[in-house]
């Protein structure tokens, strides 16, 4: 009985995840499309809260989301860049090359959908103590 | 509650981070978080997004801007204010960045944009009062009727655009020195027209000349720097009869001001920047009798370019041709009946005044017998991640003052600071309109800047050209060199009249031209100063083309615009030549070298080699006959008095080498060294430099803000100084521009770069090929909307 309780569990855990990697990943790009940079970091914070995931559903959800998201679009984008824009910025910032104008891009979305994810959780369990 | 500390901390933390700039060996890296967000930042600048759209502005009537294959816009306004509205709208759309970059450099603001790197940049533009006099110039337009109107349509149109953006859509050079656009005022655009002067006209050499007459005997001093080059071409020609007396009418516009220090006045005559070219031939001269005027004006090349070409279309005009981003107008064109274009003059037309202050303070100075206060300006310059710097500039009855020391300054007397006594802005307004040679002549009365040569043709038959603009009358003796500051008995007596101002309609020679040379010879009752500044060689190979040709096409104009014969080269080269032969003092390489340059048609080709060992040779052979003066600090004499004085006096006492007190070199001596210094030099060239001209030049378009590889980095190309096609390194022709004045007129254009200033849009740079491939575009005034398809289509309607 147990077993099965605790793989119903998982198995929950895991679809709530995917659901919140999934809705991450759709409220990310409306907020960054129609909000300020900043829009999809609060969007995963605020989902994370609502949703009520651990921790670690959190983290996993904003960091992976957010960084799938910058690396698909930087992608996107870096296919339209017939004037070369990106290498050209790169160099002038440091001697970035395309590549690592990619990576870097992808490491802040990752990076800032961890911290928000982990925050939306945090806050998420503060709130529904209370 | 205490778990939320550690993520709040570091979410905010992190937060804060991608949001500020970041300051990184003198320069700022831009606030990571929006500038890298693919949603707002660089990555939405990798598209040009030129597309068709409407929008509601503040316009009386419906306009429409049709874009032709080159992004050209064609503008079809009710009214003039309508059109120019469109004009700063499109202006805005493409040169934004370039437009606050400019008037920011002219003002002294850079530094608010940059950082520390332009402080000393904007120190020198406050000590020269440049805002200020932009301030007082746009408080003057308001006198004229109809400017205001004119002014507020352009400005309203550039803030259209700039405050229609959100950050993603700033141009790139705003994300990457992340900052935000700036409102665009009557100022700015005053600045606009202040930073063209400070451009072409801030030439003069008083301390040079000082010092040559301080440390030269007379005798020297005359034998070195004669008052006129006995070959020159002037832009009127000689036989022109001055049939006035002259008159020296007091001044009615009040001095602004201006200042520098002596660093800066060392040589204003980079030799890179090489002037202009124009000419207008009349029917006679042509092959299908219709008159043909060329003009390409010669700047600093950027990408984006100075200019952006345009067309307007209102009830009262038609008119193509290039525009200034940040004035109204069309600047050089043409319209159903006239062409008309512009080269610099080139006059001295900015005097040094030596000031005696009453004590250490620098409060009052010394004017007519009594010390007078000095005006203080407070000038306040912010500084992008540093303290604000205060500084004080001090005004004199000459203009601002440069502080050296403390019994030494200078206040500087330019002609760009002084009011304007007429509707200045009317003359673009009377040119774009102009129909025939009245109107022309109208026209050019109205030009209140430093003198350009306004050249003219007309499908009348007509050809003219109007040394046009502010000339001042100097006591005699003055202008030249420093002048004391004691006494208002030294200050310019007033300006040259219009109706006195060189000029000639129609000569019976059958072309006008001008090439920066003197306007006029010794005969012209008025002295014109700027004999180290007028060009020497352009001037005379332009008439020498047009005198001895007739029949002439469109396509022959191309090839004169693109003549890469060096007279200089052809003057000097034979006589250095003869030099090595008659001394006997070549071997080996040195044989092969000197048969390879005798044998030169002297075209400075891109592919020719000749010219690389010319080149050289001429640089070694001026140092060691110079040394003397350079010794002493004293400029050297111009290029054609060094060929004259090779040619005429090859024993002179300047052929004697300074370090050689045993020997008494001659000119061949210094011929001999100077080719085997060439010859060294030539193979310590660095990569494949010694390849050819075009490799040697190395010429670049760099981009406005100097952002490393958004400009050309290399460019092949032919020409360079004295030459017509005037292509040296980072300078040249901006804009060429040949009309057959047919009715209707054809013209033939094209100018380096390409029409958006976006550094990702395919139209950035299009042109760029084509130009230095020798190649136009035709265009034809299009005067019916619906009788062409536009590449894309901007519809503004009335509110």
């Amino acid at each position: 009985m147990d077993a099965i309780q605790t793989n119903q569990h998982l198995t929950e855990m895991k679809n709530k995840t995917t659901v919140a990697f999934i809705l991450c990943i759709a409220g990310s790009l409306l907020a960054g499309i129609y909000g300020p940079w900043w829009g999809p970091a609060v969007f995963i914070m605020m989902l994370c809260a609502l949703m009520g995931l651990t921790v670690k559903q959190s983290i996993l959800a904003g960091s992976i989301s957010l960084g799938l998201v910058y690396l698909g679009m930087a992608l996107w984008m870096g296919r339209q860049d017939k004037a070369e824009i990106i290498e050209k910025t790169g160099m002038l910032l440091g001697g970035m090359s395309p590549v690592m104008m990619i990576v870097v891009t992808t490491l802040i979305g990752y990076i800032t959908g961890l911290l928000s994810g982990w925050l939306g959780s945090v806050i998420g369990g503060v709130v529904s103590k209370k | 509650m205490k778990q939320l500390l550690i993520p709040a901390l570091l979410f905010s933390g992190w937060m804060a981070l991608l949001n500020t700039d970041l300051p990184v060996k003198g320069n700022f890296l831009p606030a990571l978080g929006r500038f890298i967000s693919p949603f707002q930042g660089v990555w939405q600048s990798v598209t040009p997004n030129e597309t068709s759209f409407d929008f509601v502005g503040q316009t009386k009537g419906n306009v429409k801007i049709l874009f032709d294959e080159r992004d050209v816009p064609h503008i079809y306004a009710d009214n003039l204010e309508d059109a120019l509205y469109a004009q700063g709208y499109l202006h805005a759309a493409n040169r934004l960045f370039s437009m606050d970059v400019s008037t920011r450099s002219a003002a002294g603001r850079l530094s608010e944009l940059i950082g520390q790197r332009t402080i000393a940049i904007d120190r020198k533009q406050r000590e020269r009062g440049f805002e200020w006099s932009a301030i007082q110039k746009a408080k003057s337009w308001e006198n004229f009727e109809g400017n205001k109107a004119i002014i507020d349509a352009y400005v309203n149109g550039v803030n259209a655009y700039a405050k229609s953006l959100d950050y993603r859509d700033w141009p790139l050079e705003y994300k990457i020195l992340s900052h935000a656009p700036v409102e665009w005022t009557s100022v700015t655009t005053a600045l606009a027209q202040t930073n063209m002067a400070i451009a072409l006209c801030l030439g003069e050499d008083d301390l040079e000349y000082s010092t040559a007459q301080a440390k030269l005997s007379q005798e020297d001093y005359v034998f070195l720097f004669p008052d006129h080059n006995p070959k020159e071409r002037p832009i009127i020609p000689k036989d022109r009869l001055w049939d006035f007396a002259v008159t020296k009418a007091k001044t009615d516009g009040d001095q602004i001001g201006t200042p520098p220090n002596k660093k800066q006045t060392e040589d204003n005559r980079n030799k890179d920047l090489n002037g202009s070219n124009n000419w207008a031939v009349s029917g006679k001269k042509t092959a299908n009798g219709f008159p043909l005027l060329a003009n390409d004006p010669h700047l600093q090349l950027a990408l984006p370019n100075i200019w952006y070409e345009m067309e307007i279309h209102t009830p009262e005009m038609s008119v193509h041709g290039v525009s200034i981003p940040g004035l109204p107008f069309i600047v050089i064109g043409f319209n159903e009946k006239i062409a008309w274009g512009s080269t610099n003059s080139g006059q001295d037309v900015l005097d040094w005044y030596q000031i005696t202050w009453q004590d250490s303070s620098r409060l009052r100075y010394k004017l007519d017998e009594k010390f007078v206060d000095a005006t203080l300006r407070i000038e306040e310059i912010k500084v992008r991640g540093a303290k604000v710097i205060i500084d004080t500039i001090r005004y004199t009855h000459w203009g601002p003052v440069t502080h050296t020391d403390e019994h030494k300054d200078m206040a500087m007397k330019w002609i760009g600071h002084q009011k304007a006594t007429t509707n200045d802005i009317d003359y673009l307004k009377k040119i774009n309109k102009a129909g025939d040679v009245v109107a022309y002549r109208d026209a050019v009365s109205s030009f209140q800047y430093p003198a350009q040569n306004k050249i003219f043709a007309s499908v009348q038959g007509d050809i003219a050209i109007s040394v046009a603009g502010v000339m001042p009358i100097r006591p005699a003796g003055h202008g030249e060199s420093l002048t004391s500051g004691e006494s208002t008995a030294h200050d310019w007596l007033g300006y040259i009249p219009f109706e006195h101002a060189p000029f000639i309609i129609n000569p019976s020679r059958g072309y006008v031209s001008s090439a920066n040379q003197a306007p006029a010879d010794t005969s012209y009752p008025y002295p014109l100063l700027g004999k180290r500044i007028f060009e020497d060689y352009r001037g005379r190979m332009v008439n020498m083309l047009l005198d001895t040709s007739e029949h002439f096409t469109p396509s022959a104009m191309q090839a004169l615009q693109q003549n890469n014969y060096n007279l200089h080269a052809a003057d000097l080269l034979p006589v250095l030549l003869q030099a090595l032969d008659s001394a006997g003092c070549l071997s080996g390489e040195g044989v092969a070298i000197a048969s390879i340059l005798s044998k030169w048609n002297y075209e400075y080709h891109r592919d020719s080699l000749s010219p690389v060992f010319f080149d050289l040779w001429y640089k070694e052979f001026e140092n060691l006959t110079w040394d003397e003066l350079d010794n002493l600090g004293v400029m050297r004499p111009e290029e054609w008095r060094m060929v004259e004085i090779a040619k005429d006096h090859p024993q002179s006492k300047y052929f004697d080498q300074l370090l050689t007190m045993a020997k008494k070199e001659t000119f061949s001596d210094i011929a001999c060294i100077s080719f085997a210094n060439m010859l060294k030099a030539y193979h310590n060239l660095e990569g494949d430099q010694g390849k050819n001209w075009g490799n040697y030049k190395q010429s670049a378009i760099p981009h406005l803000a100097r952002f490393p590889h958004f400009g050309a980095d290399f460019i092949h190309t032919s020409g360079g100084r004295h030459i017509i096609n005037a292509m040296s390194k980072t300078h040249g022709p901006s804009w060429r521009m040949i009309v057959e004045l047919s009715s209707p007129p054809k013209a033939w254009v094209n100018y380096p770069g390409g029409q958006s200033g976006n550094p990702a849009s395919p139209h950035f740079r299009d042109m760029l090929e084509h130009y230095f491939d020798g190649k136009y575009y035709e265009v034809a005034i299009r005067n019916d909307p619906a009788a062409w398809t536009p590449s894309r289509q901007i519809n503004i309607s009335p509110k």
